[in-house]
């Protein structure tokens, strides 16, 4: 009896830890765009580029693909004249279903907490990670892209980073979730140069930006890395199970794309 | 050992402890307000090198500790908002508390010029020679490699995740939906770039006011002229088999051409590539009931449910030109044509088993059939899509010379049957959208007209009784013709009201049919002519009203249209007529609820009412193969139907688990009832006549997928059943008839090391058949395949297919087993693919099927295609 009244407390709780986290909103006051230039293939030299968005608020800072963030921005827009025009609703129908793009995520931060929402198969969903890195400053300095950069390191997610930032812009962020520097990252690397964001512009832009906590389900880092990680290895026949028609060799097209997507940007947790 | 540990861990401890100050402290602004997230960083004094750092948390505190043996540091606050201050500080643990004094920071505003990709607005431009490869050698090739782009193994391009709208050649539309013609066979070096157009939205006129989240692709080529394309050639034996694709295209600004030729005599049906792709396309097929119809047929051997590679004896030839010019004034003229000439043999044997409420009659037939095939398509369209103006407008043609002749050996006499079943249409669509104030108005109209000249001879005579006063003769022909006139037109337009979408369109249908028939005997007693004369008049006017309604998780749909449909029938020299008219109201609603991320549950209801085409409806005589003479002399057929469904859905990607659940539920009122009535040579003959009665069916199926991360594995599981009750007339009595079909289906495909992988599928289906509550013997039908692929290395590809299939058929159990072997090698540094091909190892020579229909049990054996080695060189032109 006592087990039974204790796993209705533990999923009273869960209830309420998931649906605790409001809508967050905060408006930006500068925006830095980031070239990520990556290596999905760890054996194949090309690289690909992606522009990346760190739009940075009073309160928070939302990190993610301006491709995204362009879509966002269209979703409200459709959202604000949909009594206009019946066919503006049916597209923002229509967009509601999260595009699926190289690198999906939503990263909120601040100086406590980072928020991750990312997608998959057309699912949503929410994990907190890491809230601090250790960073170790290195008395090394360089001038990147017209500031006066200082050199630190630190490991994250199985990789070893070197990152470049100025205190001549003394907002403690970077891109994806590096943040907690004295300063903001310019440029980062991974040892192996598979993963390099280095900025490319930062400007001052006025942008409201919201994240609700609600809108995926709410999963452990580890328990979204594992079946992100399936989905990859196997994600030809989770697209069948989904419903999509794939024609043609499974195994051929499958072979390819674990190739294509075998150099995550984190390897461990 | 732990001693020595503690010990270490004690020096370390006390060493640091040694020479570490810590500094406190806590920031405020004049009014006394905390300030958060500033860099507090303490430096050298000689350099600005950072001896550590802390980041103010909400209440202004932080916390510094650092290492050093100077005696003096410099402390640097810097917050957004606030003036920099720097003080030199003594290096001693204590706590400081500054006040930061507010100003306007300017920040240095950067912009760093670097595009690998570039954009202009909702433009993409990814420059190919960046992306291609070496061993890349089709556009499609190159694609592949583009970020955002994917190309699926059946040509679908994809940017992120989802299908593309339009593939553009330097802005022309020439292939539409069949783009892979060119995607797989333009070599990259012909393109300069490749624009993603995002938010594509290919009617111009709805730019602004219909969204689109699907984008197109424009191929930018490098010169103004380029020719290209690529050639695939195979053969083997035995017989000498050939396999031919040659695929030359042309493009200039002005205009386009692509060319394909592809003919084979190995089984492989390329006709499939004429086909109709995009759903919109077949929808209009079918609203403009332009299919071509065969009225008469030579007895057919139902053709094995596997892979056409194994049993199709064809010889196939087709040849398919698209040509586009671009004219003044934004106008544009297409022309699609294609030709396809076909000679396919089928022989084998049946064994049929007519079921009748007292009796079995039996019938065996060896049968050798040569099906020839001509048929001329082309497709003019001339197309205007500019931000005022929409129009499309096709004219369409299709020709069909195809005949069959077909030898029949029964038990007793040989019979020959020649069947010349031609058809041509003519047809014009039309398309247009324009503005009538504010609302932009969208009209649709198609007008065809086609004819089914066919006929068909028997030797000798059939229904003797009937035709010839019961004396045996040589020889019967039918002959038929059927005229139609077809026209649809509609008008609409979309409006929207908050959460709602409002959609109404009236349109009116007209169709004018003249059918002809008359069978000829060769025989001197002729009796009066068995002649059909049908004039058919029938229209619709209907006026439908689509609503949608979408708010948070549900989304509901109505449709609810108003037909006035009118009938007029009218056989003068047999003074037959009908003439009727109804008024139909044919709601659906359905409901999608989504319950939460996984879970998904969606039910429709709908009411429909059917109406009978003029094949169900002829008051005399045809003979549709040569043991089959019917007459339909009864009213119209009139069917409505009402149809439930639910279904469930879940899917748990964390779990990889998914599953589905569905159930419809069917129940058709009918007013006749057909009448077989079965001769003793086992020739039949249909009436039809008047009595109510109902049809229900039931079908469930489910599905459940799992992924075992652990074993690289995935296992599938299906499960349909299906039951049907209905009435059938046989041999005058009304029989109760009932059809259940059960069907299991598991899948397991593995990769068990990287550069192998197999999988697995076993389908079992038990199909039960009630006459009048007297079960007949259960079928039982096993498919199971097992496939092996091996990659020894990157340009060679092993495969081995084998499948195994087991019939329980009513007279003898059946089992075939199949083998197929192939190998690929790719020659990277010239582009060449070669493939072996040993399909049908064990050389199986036949195969047994089983057709079960509502009164009969068809056994059919079919001659299958002999083992054969086939040999495949593909390269570009």
């Amino acid at each position: 009896m006592s087990k039974i009244l204790f796993a209705f407390a533990v999923i009273i709780s869960i209830n309420q830890n998931m649906y605790s986290q409001e809508l967050i909103t905060d408006t930006s006051n500068y925006e830095v765009i980031y070239d990520l230039k990556y290596q999905r293939d760890s054996t194949d030299t090309d690289s690909q580029h992606e522009k990346m968005s760190l739009l940075i608020g009073d309160d928070y800072s939302l990190f993610e693909s301006v491709n995204n963030q362009y879509n966002d921005s269209l979703l409200i827009a459709l959202a604000e004249n949909k009594e206009n025009m019946s066919m503006k609703m049916l597209g923002s129908k229509m967009i509601s279903q999260k595009k699926s793009s190289h690198f999906g995520f939503r990263i909120l931060k601040n100086a406590k907490e980072t928020l991750v929402q990312n997608s998959f198969n057309s699912n949503d969903f929410n994990y907190k990670d890491k809230d601090e890195l250790d960073w170790k400053i290195m008395g090394k300095n360089q001038v990147i892209n017209s500031y006066k950069c200082t050199l630190a390191k630190t490991r994250f997610a199985g990789r070893n980073y070197k990152a470049w930032f100025t205190n001549e812009i003394p907002i403690s962020d970077g891109p994806y979730k590096f943040k907690g520097l004295p300063g903001l990252i310019i440029k980062i690397e991974d040892a192996q140069g598979h993963y390099v964001f280095e900025l490319e512009s930062f400007q001052k832009k006025k942008s409201s930006f919201e994240f609700d906590p609600q809108k995926g389900t709410e999963v452990s880092k580890k328990e979204y890395l594992e079946s992100h990680n399936a989905y990859k290895k196997n994600f030809v026949s989770e697209l069948r199970n989904s419903g999509i028609k794939v024609k043609g060799s499974q195994r051929r097209i499958q072979k390819k794309a674990q190739r294509l997507r075998n150099n995550e940007i984190e390897i461990s947790f | 050992m732990r001693q020595v540990l503690l010990l270490n861990v004690f020096f370390l401890f006390s060493i640091t402890c040694f020479s570490q100050t810590t500094i406190d402290g806590a920031l405020k602004t004049k009014e006394g307000n905390s300030v958060s997230g500033a860099s507090v960083t303490i430096t050298k004094l000689q350099t600005d090198d950072i001896l550590d750092y802390g980041i103010s948390s909400k209440d202004g505190s932080f916390s510094i500790s650092i290492e050093s043996q100077s005696n003096q540091v410099r402390l640097n606050i810097r917050a957004m908002g606030y003036k920099t201050l720097v003080q030199i500080i003594a290096n001693k643990t204590q706590t400081l508390d500054f006040v930061l004094e507010e100003e306007a920071t300017q920040l240095k505003e950067v912009i760093v010029k670097s595009d690998p990709i570039t954009r202009r607005g909702d433009t993409l431009n990814y420059a190919v020679s960046a992306f291609a490869k070496k061993e890349d050698r089709t556009l499609a090739d190159a694609l592949k490699n583009m970020p955002g782009i994917e190309v699926l193994s059946d040509g679908k391009i994809l940017y992120q995740g989802k299908p593309i709208n339009k593939f553009y050649i330097e802005n022309l539309d020439l292939l539409e939906g069949k783009y892979n013609l060119a995607n797989s066979n333009l070599p990259h070096k012909e393109v300069s770039r490749v624009q993603v157009l995002e938010n594509h939205q290919p009617t111009k006129i709805l730019d602004s006011l219909v969204y689109s989240d699907k984008a197109a692709i424009n191929i930018k080529l490098k010169n103004s002229y380029t020719f290209t394309g690529q050639a695939e050639v195979g053969s083997g034996l035995s017989p000498l088999l050939w396999d031919v694709n040659l695929t030359p295209m042309l493009f200039t600004k002005k205009q386009q051409m692509l060319t394909s030729y592809q003919a084979n005599n190995t089984g492989n049906d390329v006709s499939q590539q004429l086909k109709t792709l995009t759903i919109e396309d077949l929808m209009n097929q079918f609203e403009n009931n332009s299919e071509k119809q065969d009225w008469l047929a030579t007895q057919q051997l139902s053709a094995p449910r596997f892979s056409e590679k194994r049993w199709l004896d064809n010889n196939i030839h087709l040849l398919s030109a698209n040509y586009l010019q671009k004219l003044k004034k934004d106008y544009e003229l297409r022309l699609n044509v294609s030709y396809l000439n076909d000679y396919q043999q089928q022989e084998g044997s049946t064994n049929t088993q007519f079921f009748t409420a007292n009796d079995t009659i039996a019938l065996a037939e060896n049968k050798y059939n040569q099906l020839y095939t001509n048929t001329l398509e082309a497709d003019l369209t001339l197309h205007r899509n500019t931000k005022k103006n929409f129009l499309k407008n096709s004219l369409q043609f299709q020709g069909s010379w195809d005949s069959q002749r077909g030898s029949i050996q029964t038990d007793n006499t040989p019979l020959t049957q020649n069947l010349s079943n031609r058809y041509f249409k003519l047809s014009n669509k039309l398309k247009t959208i324009f503005p009538i104030g504010e609302q932009l108005m969208t009209l649709n109209s198609y007008v065809g007209f086609n004819k089914t000249p066919q006929s068909l001879t028997v030797n000798p005579g059939q229904f003797e009784d009937l035709l010839n006063d019961g004396e045996v003769y040589d020889e019967v022909t039918q002959d038929i013709d059927l005229n139609t006139f077809y026209t649809n037109n509609a008008l609409g337009f979309t409006k929207g009201w908050q959460s709602f979408s409002f959609n109404p369109k009236v349109g009116l249908q007209f169709e004018k049919q003249k059918l002809e028939s008359r069978i000829f005997t060769n025989a001197s007693s002729i009796q009066d002519n068995i002649d059909n004369n049908l004039d058919w008049t029938r229209s619709k006017a209907y006026f439908k009203l689509k609503t949608q309604y979408k708010k948070n998780n549900w989304r509901l749909e109505a449709i609810t249209p108003v037909h006035l449909h009118s009938y007029q029938l009218n056989d003068k020299p047999l003074q037959k007529e009908q003439d009727f008219n109804r008024l139909t109201f044919e709601p659906r609603l359905s409901i999608n609820y989504d319950l939460s991320s996984y879970w998904r549950v969606r039910a429709a209801t709908n009411l429909s009412n059917q109406f009978g085409t003029i094949n169900q409806v002829y008051y005399n005589y045809i003979l549709k193969n040569y043991r089959n003479i019917q007459r339909i002399d009864a009213p119209l057929p009139e069917m409505q139907s009402l149809n439930y469904s639910a279904s469930f859905r879940y899917r748990n990607p964390i779990k990889s688990l998914f599953f589905t659940l569905s159930y419809t539920n069917t129940t058709t009122e009918n007013n006749l009832l057909y009448s077989n009535q079965i001769l003793e040579n086992g020739a039949s003959e249909l009436r039809a006549i008047e009595e109510d009665n109902k049809r229900h069916s039931h079908n469930l199926s489910t599905r459940a997928s799992k992924y075992f991360r652990n074993f690289d594995t995935n296992i599938t599981l299906n499960v349909n059943y299906s039951l049907q009750d209905f009435q059938q007339v046989l041999n005058s009595e009304i029989t109760d008839i009932s059809n259940q079909n059960w069907r299991l289906k598991g899948k397991v495909d593995t990769d068990i090391t990287d550069w192998l992988s197999v999988n697995f599928e076993s389908i079992f289906q038990f199909s039960k058949n009630k006459i009048q509550s007297q079960n007949n013997q259960n079928i039982t039908q096993q498919f199971h395949k097992f496939n092996i692929n091996i990659y020894p290395k990157e340009n060679q590809y092993l495969g081995l297919k084998t499948e195994y299939i087991k019939n329980n058929l009513f007279s003898k159990n059946s089992d075939n087993f199949f083998a197929d072997l192939i190998y690929r090698y790719t020659w990277q540094k010239k582009n060449i693919d070669f493939e072996l091909q040993w399909n049908n190892i064990f050389d199986i020579k036949n195969y047994k099927t089983v057709n079960i229909n509502n009164y009969s049990y068809i056994e059919t054996n079919y001659n299958l295609r002999p083992s054969q080695i086939l040999f495949k060189v593909r390269f570009s032109l």
